[in-house]
């Protein structure tokens, strides 16, 4: 089909097209996905939190301020207020899955509790094209990134999990974006704020912070070692003074960086089946964040992006540890912007999305399949009910098999990109005026593309 | 090979004569490996979807056109209390009669390679010699027409695209692979290779959806035929039919957090291909190749497996020399594996090898030792070669024999 002359024309009116899209189709979406138990846990949390402030203290659960905030505005609406425990409920026959009543008020509650997701999506759209325009990237690979993003079904399906690690995921890409522009001390704020909600981004800030060192970047390492120094350095010594229990609840959190997951995943699984554990296990997740580090930090190695910086630790943790669905979230958008700026973008990125699918339905499989029936709930059908509860059986029975081929095929993907993103960054520097590399002054190069 | 070569076309065709006559005599006398006795002897078992597939076919049809034939015709279920034995005559023919379509697809296999040697050295004699190569491989013949793996029909599936391809017949190159697929699993995985060298052959869009298509039909075949997942013979089913494998040590992989090492072989392959020897996907003869070894390397060991890579191993060795030594230690190692670990195949062989009787081999094969030290020892050899080879043939052409 061609594409009508009026929007050929316009780069900013496809664009506009696309966000306009995405808006829509999210916002639909989000009343009408299935709900998970994550979400359920994290919206009664918020709940919970305004009626019992202060209750909530760790990685795991600052979210639940935020969704208290957005209990205070649905609570302001001039619509009817029922009690929010029981707007979600468990559905009596073979409950698998939350459920609610669509109501008006229902709705608008549901709506409400995913807007925080909602927004940090479509901002992810658009630092995706902020970043793509700051590095001379063509329109058309830069309509294909932020539409690869907004229009994704894996990122929408992901991002109404749980409704947090969008946020996170956003704040992250915020730091990129900052980074890009030589803005560290944003870099570094986004990072911790990212962290409080998910530990997840708090990985990215080695990279950065070891860049500058290396590179002898003294005012790059204050900028970003100052907002840690403040936020971590105070509240932990006061903490630590004041009740060290709270240390522990602090980073208490999952899912991220419990002990297991960062050094071992193996191990840890095979001790879970009664197996006898290897005393020493290869950490591959840290073996693999650490090379990384040493490689992409070199002094030496300039020209690179900053969105490989943090790309890369996402990367290593994403392909070799234990991986909660919703972290894909926190790679796709990088990568649909390295993907960007080199050949074979769309298959690429087609191909990490199908992947990265895959493997959250594999991860997630309770999540699709126990909710194919409730999905319909207003329609109670008894075949559909029976149908669900039987695909779930078969799930539990079979996909075992099926889920670890799934996980070698992503982690394939993953591992190729980060030796692409290794091999290639040296070689093509972020380009435009507006663009600077980590403590180095701006630097007249070719554009990436022509 | 060279001088077998010199000797003249009627020399030659003789000499291939009594290769093929060896394989049949040794399909004949042979005693039947387990999947052989369990497919020839369904109709004693409880019944199973087993029969159903087309393995259960075949045997069953060996079964119905041996009892045609006009001998005495013994009890099938003596196949299963005469393991290690000598059979009769007549269970002799009955196991021939059940090899004879892997005799068949072997010996396909090798006029393809004659075709293919043909095509890519038109006025060579190493078409003859690729057919050579392979019908005197004694590892083929010694997992195919001895311990008969079924195998060895859908690699003739893989081999018949890759010509087809070669001769710009890609719908009919689609269908093959498919039928493979709809057979055994494994050719899945040369599935992306075959695509992207019918792309860069300009086959077309159509051609190509059309292709895909194919390729999910019988993926989609191969699951209704076996039963899986909605059946309970999971567990009964023999290894065979679980082409895809298990990648994890502990012999089945029902844990989610396993990584599919040999599924991210293959397609880590892909995508190494694909963005640094772009030239060499678009060739099939180097990039199915690719595929089969990287997906069979990481493999739990089961002698069959090798089987995928040696027809066009056997290619690329005429094409670089450099691929021939650890195509050697490859043999040597699977074998060798496969002598100390083929489902009690060794057992069996011992009627009929005076030197499998001594006492020494026994207690060699039943030992620890072979679990944990020369098992391993030989896997580690068979997985470096096999990795070896691989990057063999994505290194750039200047390594191609003159």
């Amino acid at each position: 089909m061609n594409t009508p002359a009026w929007l050929a024309k316009s780069f900013s009116r496809q664009l506009a097209l696309i966000f306009i899209s995405s808006i829509i189709v999210r916002s639909a979406y989000a009343v009408l996905a299935p709900l998970s138990f994550d979400w359920f846990a994290l919206y009664a949390g918020g709940v919970w939190a305004f009626q019992n402030p202060g209750s909530f203290f760790g990685v795991y659960t600052f979210p639940a301020y935020m969704f208290a905030a957005l209990y205070v505005l649905w609570l302001h609406l001039p619509i009817m207020h029922p009690d929010a425990m029981s707007i979600v409920t468990w559905p009596q026959i073979g409950g698998v899955a939350p459920y609610f009543h669509p109501t008006p008020d229902a709705i608008a509650f549901v709506f409400i509790m995913k807007l925080p997701s909602l927004i940090s999506d479509t901002l992810i759209g658009w630092l995706i094209y902020k970043i793509l325009s700051n590095s001379g990237a063509g329109k058309d690979q830069i309509l294909f990134a932020v539409s690869a993003w907004l229009l994704n079904p894996v990122t929408m399906i992901m991002s109404n999990y749980n409704g947090v690690d969008s946020v996170s995921a956003l704040l992250t890409v915020f730091a990129v974006y900052c980074a890009a522009k030589n803005k560290l001390l944003l870099t570094s704020t986004s990072l911790i704020v990212g962290g409080l909600l998910r530990l997840l981004p708090l990985i990215v800030f080695p990279f950065s912070f070891f860049k500058s060192l290396r590179s002898r970047d003294w005012k790059g390492v204050f900028f970003l070692a100052l907002p840690f120094a403040i936020l971590f350095g105070t509240t932990l010594l006061a903490i630590s003074v004041l009740n060290s229990f709270w240390l522990t609840q602090l980073f208490g959190g999952r899912p991220g960086l419990t002990v297991p997951e960062v050094l071992d995943t193996l191990g840890a699984n095979l001790a879970q089946q009664g197996v006898e554990y290897p005393g020493n296990p290869v950490a591959l997740t840290t073996l693999a964040y650490a090379i990384l580090l040493w490689i992409l930090t070199n002094p030496s190695k300039n020209g690179f992006t900053a969105e490989s910086l943090a790309l890369a630790p996402l990367l290593a943790y994403t392909a070799f540890s234990w991986s909660f669905a919703p972290l894909i979230m926190y790679v796709l958008p990088l990568a649909f912007i390295h993907f960007a700026v080199g050949r074979g973008q769309r298959w690429f990125t087609i191909l990490l999305s199908v992947t990265a699918f895959l493997w959250s339905f594999a991860r997630s499989g309770d999540y699709f399949v126990g909710s194919t029936a409730l999905f319909y709930y207003p329609l109670y059908n008894p075949f559909l009910q029976n149908l669900s509860i039987q695909l779930l059986a078969v799930w539990n029975l079979y996909f075992g098999f099926v889920q670890v081929q799934i996980r070698g095929a992503f982690s394939a993907v993953l591992v190729f990109l980060i030796y692409r993103l290794v091999r290639r960054f040296p070689q093509n520097p972020v380009t435009n005026a507006n663009a600077t590399r980590y403590g180095l002054p701006p630097k007249a190069t070719p554009p990436i593309l022509a | 090979m060279r001088r077998f070569l010199s000797l003249g076309k009627r020399k030659l065709a003789l000499f291939m004569a009594v290769l093929i006559l060896i394989k049949v005599v040794l399909a004949a006398v042979t005693p039947p490996s387990d999947a052989v006795v369990y497919y020839l002897t369904l109709d004693t078992r409880n019944p199973t979807p087993d029969a159903n597939n087309p393995w259960g076919l075949l045997g069953t049809a060996a079964v119905s056109f041996w009892r045609a034939l006009p001998i005495t015709h013994n009890d099938t279920f003596v196949l299963i209390n005469s393991i290690g034995s000598v059979l009769p005559i007549s269970l002799q023919l009955l196991v021939l009669v059940a090899k004879m379509p892997l005799v068949i697809a072997d010996l396909t296999i090798g006029y393809l390679l004659y075709l293919l040697g043909k095509h890519r050295w038109p006025s060579t004699n190493r078409g003859d010699l690729a057919a050579l190569l392979w019908l005197s491989n004694p590892y083929a013949t010694f997992v195919t027409e001895m311990y008969g793996a079924v195998d060895v029909i859908p690699l003739m599936t893989i081999i018949l695209s890759v010509y087809l391809l070669l001769k710009n017949r890609y719908l009919f190159a689609g269908a093959s692979v498919a039928c493979g697929i709809a057979l055994k699993l494994f050719p899945l995985v040369t599935v992306p290779a075959i695509l992207y060298a019918a792309q860069s052959r300009s086959a077309g869009r159509v051609r190509t959806l059309v292709s895909v298509i194919m390729a999910l039909l019988g993926t989609a075949v191969y699951f209704l035929w076996s039963g899986f997942p909605l059946s309970t013979p999971y567990n009964f089913q023999d290894i065979t039919e679980f082409v895809l494998g298990v990648e994890s040590y502990l012999g089945y992989a029902n844990i989610y957090n396993f990584m599919g090492v040999a599924t991210f072989s293959v397609i880590i392959s892909y995508l190494l291909l694909y963005e640094y020897r772009n030239a060499k996907l678009a060739d099939p003869l180097a990039s199915v190749l690719i595929a089969l070894l990287a997906y069979a390397t990481f493999l739990v060991f089961q002698i069959e497996y090798i089987l995928w890579v040696i027809p066009l191993l056997v290619i690329a060795n005429l094409t670089r020399k450099r691929t021939v030594l650890p195509h050697a230690f490859m043999l040597v190692a699977a074998f060798l594996l496969g002598f100390l670990e083929t489902d009690g195949y060794v057992e069996q062989l011992r009627p009929i090898l005076p030197l499998m009787r001594t006492n020494w081999i026994s207690i060699v094969t039943t030992s620890p030792l072979v679990d944990l030290v020369i098992g391993p020892l030989l896997h580690s050899v068979l997985a470096a070669s096999m990795l070896l080879t691989i990057m063999i043939i994505a290194s750039p052409e200047r390594f191609e024999r003159s």
